[in-house]
C-alpha cells in the first residue's frame, strides 16, 4: 500500500472512529462501540501525524523507505508472525485444558476451537504458497 | 535460518574504509543489516549478495563461505 492510499486509509479509520464515538454520544451505540471508535480514531490521527511527517520531512522519509523495504526487516516480520502463531496454539491449547478442569465448558470450547482454527489457517497457507512457490 | 554462513564483509569494508553506514545505503538496506551480516547471524537473499559482490568487485563466493556453515 503506497503513501497516498495509506493517508486515505487514515482518514477512513478516523471518520468511521469520530462517528462510532459520535452515535456513542448520541445514546445510539453501547460502551463496545465507543472503545472501538476511540481505537480507530487514534490509530487514524497517529497514523495522519506520520504520514504528514514523512511527506514533510526527507530523513523521515528515507529512513522510513529503507526500513520497509530492508529485507532483514521483512525476514523478522516474517519469522515473528510464525512465532506468534506456533505461541498462539500452546497457549490456547494449555488454556483450554485449564479451563476443563476448571469447569469452564464455553471457554474450554473458544480456546480449542480457535486453537484448532489457527491451524487449519497454517495448513490453508501452506497449501496455497506451496503452489505459488 | 538455523545455519548462516561464514563471510568476511567487515574485513572487506574496513579495507575499504567505510562505514557501516556507508555500505548500509549503497546496498539499500539498514544499518542494522549490515551489522548482522557482518556477524553472521544472518544470511543475505541472493538479491543483496549479488548486490554486495558488485559493491566490491568480486564474486559471491569470495565474500561468503558455505563451506562450514555454522549451526
Amino acid at each position: 500500500m503506497n503513501h497516498k492510499k495509506r493517508m486515505i486509509a487514515s482518514i477512513c479509520w478516523i471518520v468511521i472512529g469520530a462517528a462510532l464515538m459520535g452515535a456513542y454520544y448520541a445514546g445510539m451505540a453501547d460502551d463496545y462501540w465507543n472503545g472501538m471508535g476511540t481505537v480507530l480514531f487514534v490509530v487514524g490521527v497517529l497514523q495522519m501525524i506520520r504520514h504528514i511527517r514523512y511527506e514533510t520531512d526527507k530523513a523521515y522519509k528515507a529512513h522510513v523507505d529503507v526500513e520497509a523495504g530492508d529485507e532483514r526487516n521483512r525476514f523478522i516480520a516474517g519469522r515473528a508472525w510464525a512465532w506468534a502463531g506456533y505461541s498462539y496454539v500452546f497457549i490456547a491449547t494449555a488454556a483450554s485444558m485449564i479451563y476443563r478442569l476448571a469447569g469452564d465448558d464455553l471457554m474450554t470450547q473458544m480456546a480449542a476451537r480457535s486453537a484448532c482454527l489457527v491451524m487449519l489457517l497454517y495448513v490453508g497457507s501452506n497449501f496455497i504458497l506451496r503452489r505459488k512457490y | 535460518m538455523g545455519h548462516t554462513m561464514k563471510n568476511r564483509l567487515e574485513m572487506l569494508r574496513k579495507e575499504k574504509g567505510i562505514r557501516q553506514e556507508d555500505l548500509a545505503q549503497a546496498l539499500g538496506v539498514s544499518r542494522q543489516t549490515v551489522i548482522s551480516l557482518e556477524k553472521g547471524k544472518y544470511n543475505p537473499s541472493l538479491s543483496l549478495a549479488f548486490r554486495l559482490a558488485r559493491y566490491f568487485g568480486m564474486p559471491i563466493e569470495a565474500i561468503f563461505d558455505d563451506s562450514d556453515e555454522q549451526t
